[in-house]
C-alpha cells in the first residue's frame, strides 16, 4: 500500500522536476509548450556562400517555483541551450547535468563579489545574474549552437 | 598565425588580469590591516557634514538624526577584483557595551544590491562562538534549534549560521541584529543550497572581500522566506548534518544594519570623487547615513529620483531595447549589457577605442520622467594595463536583454542616493534611488 502511495506520489512530482539536461535530450513534461524556430544563417566564409538553414525547437516549462525554463532542442534531440527567469535560480544540478560542475568552476574563475557571472569557454558558457526574488540566466554549448544562432537570441 | 599570434597576447594579458585580480586574496586573517582613512577628503569641498547640532535643521524625512554621520569607503587593490568598494566594520558581542568583545573586520563589499551583513567566520576569529545563535524559524516546531542561511547571489551563494551581532559602522551601531556569519562549518551545506546557488562563494578569498555590507533598499533579506520555504535560502538546524528549508519571520532574518540604527535610518549615499579615463590606483569616499535629515544628507532639487520595485529594479532603455531588470548597484563591479556590436575579450568589452555611450533609465512603474544618462567604455585590456584599481568606463558583455546594471563605474563622481523601504522624505516615498 505504502508503495502505491509512493508511485503515486512519484508520478505527481516527476513532470515538475524532470527538467531537460544540457548536452541531454530535452524534458517530457506534459507542461511544456513546443514551438519550432527556423533560423538563417549567415553565410561564413567558410561554407562558401552555402546558406544553411539552421533550426531548433524550443520547449518552454514553468517549474515548481515558479520559475520559467527554455530549453532550446536541436533536431537530433539534444539541448544545446536553457535558459531560467524566476523568483530563484532553478536547481542547477538537473538543469545542467554533467555540466553543473563547469558552471561552478565557472563562479570561481574571478572574485567577483555580488556580481554577475559571465564565463565559460569553447565547451561551455554561462551567465547568471539576480538577487533574492528575480533571478536569470542562460547556459549554452558553444560547439552545438546552430550555426547563425547568437547568445542574444536565448532569452 | 598573424592572428594566432594576437590570440595568444590577448590570453597573455587575461592571465595577467585574472593573476592581479586574485593577487591580494580576501585578506582572512588581517582584520588588523588598517589604512589610514583620510576622514575629510578635498575633494568633498565645503560639505563639513554637519554643524555638531542636533536639531535638525533642513530634516524633511522627520526622523531622528544625529552628527558623525559618515564613514569612509575605499576602492583598492585589496580586494578580490577591480571596482570593489569596501569599508571597515567592527563587530561585538550583544549585551556587552565597552567590555571590549569586539572585532575590527575590514574589506567588507559595500553593496547596494543586496540586504545584510554577512561576514567571513576566518575575520571575525575567537569572537564568532560569543555571538548569540539565532533561533526561532518559523517551521521549527521546538522554537529553538539554530537558523542557517544559504543566500542566493547573482553568481553563487554563501552559507553559514545567522547570528546576533552588534554591527558598529563608524560612529554609528546596529544593535543585536541577525547577521550571516559565512564558511563557519558549524552545518554540513545543504544539497538544496549547493544545486540551487552553484559557486560558494562563503570564504574570503572565493568572494574577494572580508564579507558584504548589504545596503540595498530592503529592510530584511528574504521577502520571500516569509511565507515560502523556498529551496536554497533559509534553514533550521537540529543537528551538524541535517538542516531543513523554513520560512523566517522578518525580525529573525539577515538585516540592513542601517535601518536598525537609532537615526539617520531611511538609507544612504554612496559619494565616490570622479577618477579619469584611465583608472585610479585607489579612491576614498563617503558613505553617508540618512537621506534628507541634515545639511549633507540634503536630497538637492534637481536631483534625479527613481522609484524602484520591490526587488530594487527600474527600467533602463538602451538602443531601442527596455531592460526591465535593470538596477544601479555598487556590487557589481562593472557596467553590465548586451550590444552585441562591441567586441569583447574574455567577456569583458574591449572596443579598439573608447567608446562614447548612452541609455535612458526610468522608474519601474514607468512614471516620472526619463533620464538619458551618458557613459563610456574604454577597451578592458588597457584599462588593466594600467593596474589601476578604480575605473569608470570598464563593462562586461552580457547576452539577456532584459539585464542592464549600472555598477561601480556609475557611483564616480556622484552621490548615489539609496532609500529604504517605504521611507517618507519630504513628499517623496521609497524605496528610491537618486543622484
Amino acid at each position: 500500500m505504502s508503495v502505491l502511495k509512493f508511485a503515486i506520489l512519484a508520478a505527481t512530482l516527476l513532470p515538475l522536476s524532470s527538467y531537460a539536461t544540457l548536452g541531454g535530450a530535452p524534458s517530457a513534461g506534459a507542461s511544456s509548450q513546443s514551438a519550432p524556430r527556423a533560423m538563417q544563417s549567415v553565410a561564413g566564409a567558410s561554407a562558401a556562400g552555402a546558406a544553411r538553414a539552421a533550426s531548433y525547437t524550443l520547449h518552454q516549462s514553468i517549474d515548481a517555483n515558479g520559475v520559467t525554463i527554455r530549453e532550446y532542442v536541436l533536431p537530433g534531440n539534444v539541448v544545446f541551450a536553457v535558459t531560467w527567469d524566476g523568483p530563484i535560480r532553478p536547481d542547477m544540478t538537473a538543469l545542467l547535468g554533467s555540466y553543473f560542475p563547469n558552471y561552478v568552476s565557472a563562479g570561481h574563475s574571478r572574485a567577483r563579489g555580488t556580481g554577475p557571472l559571465i564565463d565559460g569557454n569553447d565547451d561551455f558558457r554561462v551567465e547568471s545574474a539576480g538577487r533574492l526574488g528575480r533571478f536569470f540566466g542562460m547556459a549554452y554549448l558553444p560547439r552545438l549552437m546552430p550555426a547563425g544562432v547568437r547568445p542574444g537570441d536565448l532569452q | 598565425m598573424n592572428t594566432l599570434n594576437k590570440t595568444l597576447r590577448v590570453a597573455t594579458v587575461a592571465a595577467t588580469v585574472i593573476l592581479t585580480a586574485c593577487g591580494a586574496g580576501g585578506g582572512d586573517g588581517q582584520g588588523n590591516n588598517s589604512v589610514s582613512w583620510n576622514a575629510t577628503p578635498d575633494w568633498v569641498g565645503n560639505s563639513p557634514g554637519n554643524s555638531g547640532n542636533s536639531n535638525n535643521d533642513g530634516n524633511s524625512a522627520g526622523i531622528k538624526t544625529e552628527s558623525d554621520n559618515t564613514v569612509p569607503i575605499r576602492v583598492d587593490n585589496s580586494m578580490g577584483n577591480l571596482n570593489m568598494l569596501s569599508a571597515s566594520i567592527t563587530v561585538c558581542v550583544p549585551g556587552q557595551p565597552g567590555r571590549g568583545q569586539c572585532v575590527t573586520v575590514d574589506n567588507m563589499l559595500v553593496d547596494t544590491g543586496s540586504t545584510g551583513v554577512r561576514i567571513a567566520a576566518s575575520a571575525l576569529q575567537s569572537l564568532n562562538p560569543k555571538l548569540l545563535t539565532q533561533i526561532g524559524a518559523l517551521d521549527d516546531t521546538t522554537g529553538a534549534f539554530p537558523i542557517a542561511e544559504c543566500m542566493p547571489f547573482a553568481s553563487g551563494f554563501t552559507w553559514g549560521s545567522v547570528k546576533r551581532a552588534d554591527v558598529k559602522i563608524g560612529s554609528r551601531t546596529a544593535s543585536n541584529i541577525p547577521v550571516q556569519v559565512m564558511g563557519d562549518g558549524a552545518f554540513t551545506t545543504p544539497s538544496d543550497c549547493t544545486a540551487h546557488g552553484g559557486a560558494d562563494y562563503s570564504t574570503a578569498r572565493s568572494l574577494g572581500a572580508n564579507g558584504i555590507l548589504g545596503i540595498g533598499h530592503g529592510v530584511h533579506d528574504s521577502k520571500d522566506a516569509l511565507t515560502t520555504a523556498i529551496p536554497g535560502n533559509y534553514y533550521y538546524c537540529p543537528s551538524a548534518n541535517s538542516c531543513v528549508s523554513t520560512r523566517v519571520k522578518a525580525e529573525k532574518q539577515v538585516m540592513n544594519p542601517v535601518a536598525a540604527f537609532s537615526a539617520d535610518y531611511n538609507g544612504t549615499i554612496i559619494r565616490l570623487p570622479a577618477v579619469p579615463a584611465s583608472g585610479q590606483a585607489s579612491v576614498t569616499g563617503e558613505l553617508i547615513f540618512g537621506v534628507g535629515t541634515q545639511a549633507n544628507n540634503a536630497l538637492p532639487a534637481d536631483a534625479n529620483i527613481f522609484t524602484v520595485d520591490t526587488y530594487g529594479f527600474l527600467t533602463t532603455h538602451y538602443q531601442g531595447t527596455a531592460f526591465n531588470y535593470s538596477a544601479i548597484d555598487s556590487g557589481t563591479n562593472v557596467y553590465a549589457f548586451a550590444d552585441s556590436a562591441i567586441p569583447t575579450t574574455s567577456d569583458f568589452y574591449t572596443p579598439a577605442s573608447a567608446l562614447d555611450l548612452s541609455a535612458t533609465i526610468e522608474a519601474s512603474a514607468g512614471s516620472g520622467a526619463p533620464l538619458a544618462v551618458p557613459f563610456q567604455i574604454e577597451n578592458a585590456l588597457n584599462l588593466a594595463a594600467t593596474g589601476n584599481a578604480a575605473f569608470n568606463n570598464v563593462g562586461a558583455s552580457m547576452s539577456s536583454g532584459r539585464w542592464f546594471l549600472w555598477g561601480l563605474p556609475f557611483f564616480y563622481g556622484r552621490s548615489v542616493y539609496t532609500v529604504i523601504g517605504d521611507s517618507k522624505i519630504g513628499t517623496l516615498t521609497g524605496p528610491f534611488v537618486a543622484f
